[in-house]
């Protein structure tokens, strides 16, 4: 399972809408970093992921190692989330 | 599991006989078959299996007998230890505006019903910044506002929607599997409404800069494009539309365009052709996306009349060329499709396999209209109900 998950986002992406209610279905906390509320975080965003896109979702596994997933991925997301 | 020990006794004669036999040969299992054609003494013999119901088929599994199983029964018996296979009289695959508006109907009359989405849910109208054309919304609405209203309509009837993605569909008579990454499903009648999706120019450099300079959804990633320049590629509706979109960021955009005209709506087309920030470029080609330094520079096409190649400096790309069917995950399945993967269906928006339906975007002939897609999904609903009153 994981430690902790950050999801980024804007406004008007439905993928982000999609990803962020997954984790609610699966009943996963998350922390949301809204780059359109929070243009300052838009550079560590490219930075971490090497992308100008949204959703990115960054998830810290119980032995801390990490996981980034790039885009709304359903088979993904549940692989990472060990389902 | 240690083998059971099955006796079937039926007739020939009888169609769920038929139906049970069936489904353990299909199923591997081992079972001695007792006609009641054969004698008294198996009608005998029968009887007092099931306290004299004159009722066939009887099974008898390890000494315990019941007539008539169906086939949810028949999985619970047999297949109990391998896979736990959720059951629901319609399973619809997509939660676009077609499988929402398909669930409305169903789950208002009490037909249990399962929405499975791998995407987002409401689908391409889901990530369209504006929909200007749907009846009954006078100043337009937002893609994401419409589908999540639709959700939350269906689901106030009692659709659920699950989250995973589906990987085959498997006909087995009177029932269908659903095979998915989250489990197996089965409904007795199956809508597949999983649409179309925004096609690949499948030029050098698209691939390499996915997401780092070429994107296909506009709201999602246009707001990284402020004050930049920008390229749109394509000339139908949504390359219009968002088009549009984008003129919110970027100070300037070239659309390539590769016939001679827009093939957009004639408000679209007023619009991009008023609005000073886009510069329209016809009969022009999307060769290559070049980049340096791991950031999109440019975009090379090809003007098709002069023969001329010509650069367009750029920070990103935007392809809107047109959609495709996302049927893939239907290969092996039987299901007749079209040549470019298109589903086939008769009137009833039946396919070639009784109980699977389709309906939206995803079949062929459809309008890709989101009007369309929601009328298609009630029409189909209906369908389905009747699907289902016949098979009781």
């Amino acid at each position: 399972m994981a430690k902790d998950v950050t999801i980024y986002t804007s406004n008007t992406c439905a993928y982000c809408h999609a990803t962020k209610e997954y984790f609610g279905k699966k009943n996963v906390e998350y922390n949301e970093i809204n780059i359109d509320e929070q243009p300052d975080r838009r550079q560590e965003l490219v930075d971490i992921s090497g992308q100008m896109a949204v959703p990115v979702i960054m998830v810290t596994k119980d032995d801390d190692s990490k996981e980034m997933i790039v885009g709304y991925n359903v088979p993904k997301l549940a692989s990472v989330l060990g389902a | 599991m240690a083998e059971k020990q099955v006796i079937l006794y039926g007739a020939n004669w009888c169609p769920d006989s038929q139906r049970v036999k069936h489904w353990l040969g299909e199923h591997d299992i081992n079972y001695t078959w007792k006609n009641v054609d054969d004698g008294q003494e198996i009608v005998d013999e029968m009887l007092t299996k099931v306290d004299g119901t004159h009722i066939t088929p009887v099974l008898d599994v390890d000494g315990e007998a019941m007539t008539n199983p169906d086939e949810a029964k028949l999985d619970e018996l047999f297949n109990g230890d391998k896979e736990s296979v959720k059951y629901h009289d319609v399973i619809a695959i997509g939660a676009g505006p077609t499988a929402l508006a398909a669930a409305i109907y169903t789950t208002r009359e009490d037909i249990d019903t399962v929405l499975i989405e791998k995407g987002v849910i409401g689908g391409l109208a889901a990530v369209t910044d504006m929909i200007d054309n749907y009846p009954g919304f006078e100043e337009g609405v937002e893609g994401m506002t419409l589908a999540q209203s639709l959700e939350k309509q269906a689901e106030r009837f009692g659709a659920q929607i699950e989250l995973a993605e589906v990987q085959e569909i498997r006909d087995e008579g009177q029932y269908k599997k659903i095979v998915t990454n989250d489990g197996i499903y089965a409904a007795k009648a199956v809508l597949i409404a999983t649409g179309s999706d925004y096609k690949r120019l499948n030029a050098p450099g698209e691939e390499e800069f996915y997401g780092r300079g070429v994107h296909f959804c506009a709201t999602c990633d246009g707001a990284f494009y402020r004050d930049k320049r920008l390229v749109v590629v394509g000339g139908g509706n949504s390359a219009a539309q968002e088009g549009m979109f984008l003129t919110k960021f970027a100070s300037h955009i070239d659309m390539l365009v590769r016939g001679d005209h827009l093939k957009a709506s004639d408000v679209l087309v007023k619009n991009i052709e008023n609005n000073d920030k886009i510069t329209i470029h016809f009969n022009t080609t999307t060769d290559e996306i070049v980049g340096k330094d791991g950031k999109v520079v440019a975009v090379k096409g090809t003007d098709k009349t002069s023969g001329e190649v010509k650069e367009f400096a750029t920070d990103g790309v935007f392809v809107f060329i047109g959609l495709k069917p996302n049927t893939g995950f239907l290969k092996g399945s039987g299901i007749e499709m079209d040549e470019i993967g298109f589903i086939k269906t008769d009137k009833t928006l039946e396919t070639n396999i009784p109980g699977i339906f389709c309906a939206g975007d995803v079949r062929a002939g459809a309008t890709q209209q989101i009007a369309s897609a929601v009328g298609e999904g009630a029409t189909a609903a209906l369908m389905i109900r009747e699907y289902l009153e016949e098979q009781g």
